[in-house]
């Protein structure tokens, strides 16, 4: 498997406090990885530091191949595209202007920008709302607009924080086919989810981490055992599910 | 096609095709009518003199035309102009980068620590060997207020508290410039503090124009510099760090350009406010709100502004005793409550 995005031994310290000790991991090219684990487990910590926007005290981050830290601004902005979680828009901009930010990194010579916006806002299903300003439009639509911002980029690595996070059910399922609609094109994605069954239904991989360490990677399967979420996550859940995937249900604390 | 439709299309303009053209035509509009304003204010002054006498005396020797228009008019009509830029521009690139429709370097006490820095340098005879010294000092004080809204913005701080701290700073400069005044082995002192606190352009002088434009015109160009990693910080320091953008150095490379702005400005000037809040509110519906577009527009207007407040000083009060900061901060004031009404409703 080739992997755009390879951490290995990667440790992050806040002041006194380890966020992420010694994790290794790589997201794989045309997969769905999603990153589980408790509220401050180091998830977002982790997409951080592959976007190198806090930096590694141990370790190392390949982009591409490339080490990280010898990587220009630019490079690692046309290869990873992020998502921040709580994406917000100060101004009412025009939707189309938000999507066009995701080309910044290739400069005001862009030859392929317009076209790139217009495809990632097909994409997203937002289209039909390009001329419109941000304040005008609900919480699912502007969710699908800043997806649009980092698709715009055409990224090898799509990174997103919990992008799940606030959307109903219907936007929830539209987001997580639209990822593996990303993956199909040969896009690694990296995700953070609460949803396990999310998690479990729609990545190729999991990884679980607990207290900045990772403490469980692999296949949905594997990876989010009954014991791994008694360990990790001190639950256990109900399962069910088809053959298109299985569902995890939180069901009672342990 | 009756009022209600034209004001309606003039309130969203970048909703239409063609964005781009609007914003082209109201940035030459702007240019067009701060020259236009800059003409009128070199015409307009208590000594009558005729319009051709004094375009005769800039260029030969008219006598007292000549030293009218040559010492006084022409640089009172140019740093309008200088001030107003100066103010116009930080006002769009602080609310840009605080991401805050209410930042202005007069709300947020830059400009009050710039009077502070000038007030000192001047009362205290730090001024009087070299007058570089003066700009020098309220460029100090504009830093040192600008780096720490930085570090409070850094820190989290919300809008609501970075105005609150703002609105601190701005009251303690100007009770420091009032003691330093008080204190000031100089007979006029208290006579002009008024001058400071409120800034006027009366009795500016060739050299104030000239040492104020320098570091008005690099500040300017720092923030015109910043301009594109304003508009992706539009989307959060974290997305904007994603797409290269130097977060860091952006956020360094405007405070100083608006300390270098306001700075300088502030020195010549005193403390005109909020230009630089009314004038990038009102012309960014014009540029789609876009930050990066906005920060040049915003010079022109806010030349304008100042300019066109500072000919109304004078036809108002042809003695002299009005101060052009009274008539910015008569027209801010309001507009800054309206402001907070309407960032309440959530339609700012």
């Amino acid at each position: 498997m080739t992997a755009p995005l390879r951490i290995s031994g990667a440790s992050v310290r806040y002041g006194a406090r380890d966020v992420l000790r010694d994790a290794s991991v790589s997201f794989g090219e045309g997969r769905v990885t999603g990153i589980v684990g408790p509220n401050g487990a180091g998830k977002t910590t982790l997409l951080r530091a592959a976007l190198g926007i806090v930096a590694v005290q141990s370790g190392s981050v390949r982009v591409m191949d490339r080490d990280l830290e010898s990587c220009s601004r630019e490079f690692v902005a046309r290869n990873v595209a992020y998502l921040p979680q709580e994406g917000s828009v100060d101004w009412p901009m025009p939707v189309r202007s938000v999507v066009a930010l995701g080309r910044m990194p290739f400069g005001v010579h862009d030859a392929g920008g317009d076209a790139a916006v217009a495809d990632a806002l097909l994409r997203c299903d937002a289209a039909q709302y390009a001329s419109r300003r941000m304040n005008e439009l609900s919480a699912g639509e502007r969710a699908r607009v800043l997806m649009a911002r980092a698709l715009a980029t055409n990224a090898k690595i799509l990174l997103a924080d919990e992008p799940a996070a606030h959307l109903d059910p219907a936007h929830q399922l539209r987001l997580m086919d639209l990822l593996r609609g990303e993956a199909a094109r040969g896009t690694a994605v990296a995700i953070t989810l609460h949803d396990l069954s999310l998690a479990s239904r729609f990545c190729d991989d999991i990884v679980v981490l607990h207290d900045g360490r990772i403490v469980g990677q692999g296949a949905p399967a594997d990876a989010l055992t009954d014991a791994a979420l008694a360990q990790v996550f001190g639950i256990a859940a109900i399962r069910g599910g088809n053959e298109a995937g299985s569902a995890i249900v939180p069901w009672s604390r342990l | 096609m009756d009022a209600k439709t034209v004001q309606l299309e003039i309130a969203d303009p970048s909703l239409s095709v063609n964005a781009i053209d609007h914003g082209a035509l109201i940035t030459i509009a702007l240019a067009s009518l701060a020259a236009v304003l800059a003409i009128a204010s070199f015409l307009i002054g208590p000594a009558h003199i005729s319009t051709s006498d004094l375009f005769g005396g800039l260029f030969e020797n008219h006598g007292t035309a000549t030293i009218i228009a040559r010492e006084l008019r022409l640089p009172r009509a140019l740093l309008a102009l200088v001030v107003g830029g100066a103010l116009g521009a930080s006002g769009a690139a602080l609310q840009g980068l605080f991401r805050n429709p209410l930042a202005d370097p007069g709300v947020t006490g830059v400009t009050s620590s710039a009077g502070l820095g000038a007030v000192i340098a001047m009362y205290f005879g730090l001024a009087t060997s070299f007058a570089i010294v003066l700009p020098a000092c309220a460029i100090a004080g504009a830093l040192a207020t600008s780096t720490i809204l930085y570090f409070l913005s850094r820190s989290g701080a919300d809008r609501t508290a970075l105005i609150l701290a703002g609105a601190a700073i701005a009251s303690l400069a100007t009770a420091m410039t009032a003691l330093a005044m008080s204190l000031a082995p100089n007979p006029y002192a208290m006579a002009e503090m008024m001058r400071w606190l409120m800034g006027s352009l009366k009795d500016c002088t060739l050299a104030d124009l000239l040492l104020a434009t320098p570091p008005v015109v690099l500040g300017v160009i720092l923030l015109m510099s910043c301009a594109r990693g304003l508009d992706a910080l539009t989307l959060g320091e974290e997305a904007a760090q994603s797409l290269g953008v130097d977060v860091h150095g952006i956020r360094r490379r405007a405070v100083i350009g608006v300390a270098l702005a306001t700075g300088a400005a502030t020195a010549a000037a005193g403390a005109v406010s909020f230009v630089g809040l009314v004038v990038p509110h009102l012309l960014r519906p014009f540029y789609a709100y876009e930050p990066a577009r906005l920060i040049f527009p915003s010079a022109l207007g806010g030349a304008a502004l100042v300019t066109a407040a500072d000919i109304a000083v004078r036809l108002i009060a042809p003695d002299g005793q009005l101060l052009v900061g009274v008539m910015t901060a008569l027209l801010g004031a309001p507009f800054f409550i309206w402001l907070i009404l309407k960032m309440r409703r959530g339609t700012a």
